[in-house]
């Protein structure tokens, strides 16, 4: 059970890497400031929204 | 580079050696008032001193204002604020056991500080990717990451000298990370939460001479927060803890609410001979140190040590995480 302890925890390891990568990539170029003039917390917000849509959406 | 040595080796000092002095005077103190709690896992009725939170403050805290006084910056203060009523949370818990949702909404206010000051940064770093502007959801992050990291040290506080020797082992393997990325201040106020809780460690390992209580293990969890938070090493520090966050997800996703040990079904009872085996209670909440004991009941000593290595194998991540935090692919 011990190993396999071991295993479980070098896969988090792992997810969390390639989820922040996902992160990075999919959530941190979008931004819509460019577009209109938008507070950062707004702007922020709508990330999160897109950001969970699209984990949904993969679900 | 040389005021930053010296500076070191002052607050670790300090730590240390306050919280070493400072914990056989509350051992005298606690027993004197009869703040004695039965330790669960010895036969008989050994009757262990609690809580010890009080030492683990003052030298967490009297090593950070030095510090302070070398580096005046907010994020020292913001971790000497936050400790202090982390500690204060659990003190009153301590005193008066408080319902299961007490203990997350006071420490969510014990993020406050942080705030307050200013000493964050709101760019959420990733090893390998860069790092993902998020100021909206960061803030968010700085309320749930205290009471995370508070909650997840104190449900790991199960078996004697756990909570005080898995976060000297978090607490050290963080500095390293700090140092591998040129936080240096911050890698010193960790110093200061490294060796406070190796020095309360010589008390609290088996057999325990006295307990952290709730106000040792949510200055432990409050302080290690903040510094994740104010060094900028959130992802590192929550892989420092992995064994610990998993306990906490396994409890919280097997008895599917927020609640106090004290109000589960024990996981874990014991043999004749006193080994720790998986209890027999069918809704008993899934935890740590029930998966190690899944296959076979160990001593005490084997399941501490074996939660340890997890630890260490998990600084070894953590560290290997803040090299990969240089490299951009």
């Amino acid at each position: 059970m011990t190993v396999q302890i071991y295993g479980f925890l070098f896969s988090m390891w792992i997810l969390i890497l390639v989820g922040g990568g996902l992160m990075v990539l999919l959530v941190g170029p979008i931004s819509f400031r460019d577009y209109v003039d938008i507070d950062p917390l707004i702007n922020s917000g709508a990330k999160i929204i897109l950001g969970h849509s699209n984990f949904t959406c993969y679900h | 580079m040389e005021e930053k040595i010296i500076a070191a080796v002052i607050v670790s000092a300090v730590a240390f050696f306050s919280v070493y002095a400072l914990t056989p005077i509350l051992i005298k103190v606690l027993e004197r008032r009869n703040l004695v709690v039965q330790d669960v896992n010895k036969k008989g009725s050994v009757m262990v001193p609690r809580p010890g939170g009080i030492s683990i403050v003052i030298g967490i805290v009297a090593s950070e204002i030095i510090l302070y006084l070398f580096f005046p910056i907010s994020e020292i203060l913001a971790i000497i604020i936050t400790s202090i009523l982390g500690f204060s949370v659990g003190i009153i818990d301590d005193r008066k056991p408080m319902g299961g949702w007490f203990k997350p909404v006071a420490l969510a206010f014990c993020a406050a500080p942080i705030l307050l000051l200013g000493a964050y940064d709101s760019n959420l770093d990733f090893p390998l990717f860069g790092s993902v502007s998020i100021p909206f959801l960061y803030m968010g992050l700085i309320v749930f990451m205290i009471p995370i990291a508070g909650n997840t040290i104190n449900s790991i506080d199960v078996l004697n000298g756990v909570a005080s020797g898995f976060i000297t082992i978090a607490s050290f393997a963080l500095t390293i990370s700090l140092i591998i990325l040129q936080n240096y201040e911050i890698a010193i106020a960790t110093l200061c939460l490294a060796f406070a809780s190796l020095a309360f460690y010589k008390y609290h390992k088996l057999p325990s001479r006295i307990f952290p209580g709730d106000s040792g293990a949510l200055t432990f969890g409050a302080t290690y927060g903040v510094i994740a938070i104010v060094g900028h090493v959130e992802v590192i520090a929550a892989i420092a803890i992995l064994p610990a966050v998993i306990n906490s997800f396994l409890f919280l996703s097997s008895v599917k609410k927020i609640t106090e040990h004290r109000e589960t079904k024990n996981p874990v009872s014991h043999t004749d001979d006193f080994k720790l085996k998986t209890s027999d209670y069918m809704n008993a909440p899934i935890t740590l140190v029930r998966l190690i004991i899944a296959k076979r009941p160990l001593s005490e000593k084997q399941v501490v040590t074996e939660i340890f290595r997890l630890g260490m194998f998990s600084g070894v991540l953590a560290i290997v995480t803040a090299f990969l935090m240089g490299v951009e692919v």
